[in-house]
């Protein structure tokens, strides 16, 4: 009986190992390919956008300095002194899990005018960079090219 | 259309995160799917229900105390309370399972009360909503969380591979282990902190409102087509990881909550090994 366990749980484990395997492999790949697009999410929708935004927020490292394409909808955080924040929000299929990824037009500007009204849709393709506000370190996209999706005539 | 479903798929397949939620995944449920069994035969099928709302408790509290890696106080706070649940019951005023109704409802209230107050997130219903129903939690797990569940995995399976036998003996006929001289004490712990674990490893995979079909499925499911001891936890372990696969993968493809698309997945199969069993007149649990 602990043969057939002990068996069964080495298949288990060369299956771990080989999925392992497969994705640093397949995400050196994914580089190579994309000269000037380093992620593009552009294909992902729902909760696997979610995830994939939230994934470059907790692993910041693998992401800094990589020009990151996707989609989502435009957004405008109040922070202090008047500071306006410009965000990317993507959310899941019941949008109760939803997040946004902060941007900076290409020229650096910080006027409301020079962006998107809020809840258009938008596609915006930035480099990731990390910035410190007080205590806390931030990610946003720079250089950032900004495009706006007409709203579908009902 | 096929061509498309199939790009799809092979760029999902592509993600880094998508493929450490499948080995999680695989992990989690080989786990849950052991120890169901052991809780199905005694009797302890709601005791998984009652510890994932404590691990829910517990997880506010990591959330309003900006814990980075929550495990490190949702496993201390989960084995506690199961050590305590299940010694327990024998001696207290209270029946075993108005203790675990007691603990479970209370550490939901005090969890989403603690939540609501004190969580500095900025996405409060999100971080509810993934906790309690696992919608996404599988697919946004940390480096260090990874690293944790396959460790733990891994120490889960070795342990009742290791203690095979005697698990058996305490779970079937407790006196009788009792009287050729096993510690049946020792051995009763050793499945709590068991269980307190899978639950907290468990919680990424479907939430907690939805732990007890990942334990309960599996062993209920093989109980209506096998007979023995040892086909009931081969075939549990094999339904777990069927189901946890389709219903993941059926989660990312179409886009559904991804604890629920399992749970679904599991009443599917039952029913299918349920109309089996009938037809083949096995144990029903």
């Amino acid at each position: 009986m602990k043969k057939i366990y002990l068996m069964f749980l080495s298949l288990i484990m060369v299956i771990v190992m080989s999925f392992n395997a497969c994705a640093a492999a397949n995400a050196t790949r994914a580089t190579k390919k994309e000269e000037k697009i380093d992620y593009d999410l552009v294909q992902l929708k729902g909760q696997m956008l979610y995830s994939q935004v939230v994934n470059i927020m907790e692993d910041p490292d693998t992401y800094v300095g990589k020009r990151v394409r996707l989609i989502g909808n435009m957004g405008i955080i109040d922070g202090a002194d008047n500071k306006k924040y410009f965000i990317v929000n993507v959310g899941d299929v019941t949008s109760c899990c939803t997040t946004g990824l902060e941007f900076v037009i290409k020229g650096g500007s910080d006027k409301v005018e020079d962006y998107p009204e809020v809840g258009k849709k938008v596609r915006v393709n930035g480099v990731l960079e990390s910035y410190k506000e007080g205590t806390q370190t931030y990610l946003h996209l720079v250089d950032t090219d900004v495009y706006v999706y007409k709203d579908k005539k009902k | 259309m096929n061509i498309e479903f199939l790009e799809t798929l092979n760029l999902y397949m592509n993600l880094p995160f998508v493929q450490n939620a499948i080995i999680v995944a695989i992990l989690i449920s080989l786990c849950s799917s052991l120890l169901g069994v052991t809780l199905v035969l005694k009797r302890f099928s709601f005791i998984g229900d009652g510890l994932s709302h404590v691990a829910f408790g517990a997880m506010a509290i990591a959330m309003a105390l900006n814990f980075v890696d929550k495990m490190f106080l949702l496993l201390p706070i989960t084995i506690i309370s199961a050590i305590l649940l299940l010694k327990s019951g024998r001696k207290a005023k209270m029946s075993g399972d108005a203790q675990i109704a007691l603990v479970s409802v209370g550490a939901l209230a005090l969890g989403y009360l603690i939540i609501n107050r004190f969580s500095k997130s900025a996405n409060i219903s999100a971080d509810v909503c993934t906790t309690l129903f696992g919608s996404t939690s599988i697919l946004t797990l940390t480096k260090t969380e990874v690293n944790v569940c396959i460790i733990l995995s891994v120490v889960v399976v070795i342990v009742y591979i290791l203690f095979y036998n005697k698990i058996f003996a305490v779970t079937f006929d407790e006196n009788f282990a009792k009287g050729i001289g096993l510690n049946t004490e020792f051995y009763n712990l050793l499945i709590a902190i068991v269980i307190a674990v899978i639950i907290v490893l468990a919680m990424n995979l479907v939430g907690s409102l939805l732990i007890s079909a990942l334990i309960i499925f599996p062993a209920i499911s093989a109980m209506q087509i096998c007979r023995s001891f040892k086909q009931v936890t081969i075939c549990a372990i094999i339904y777990s990881l069927v189901t946890t696969i389709l219903g993941l993968m059926g989660a990312i493809i179409f886009d559904t909550p991804v604890g629920s698309t399992i749970v679904v997945v599991e009443i599917v199969i039952f029913i299918i090994f349920y109309i089996l069993g009938k037809i083949k007149g096995g144990i029903v649990a």
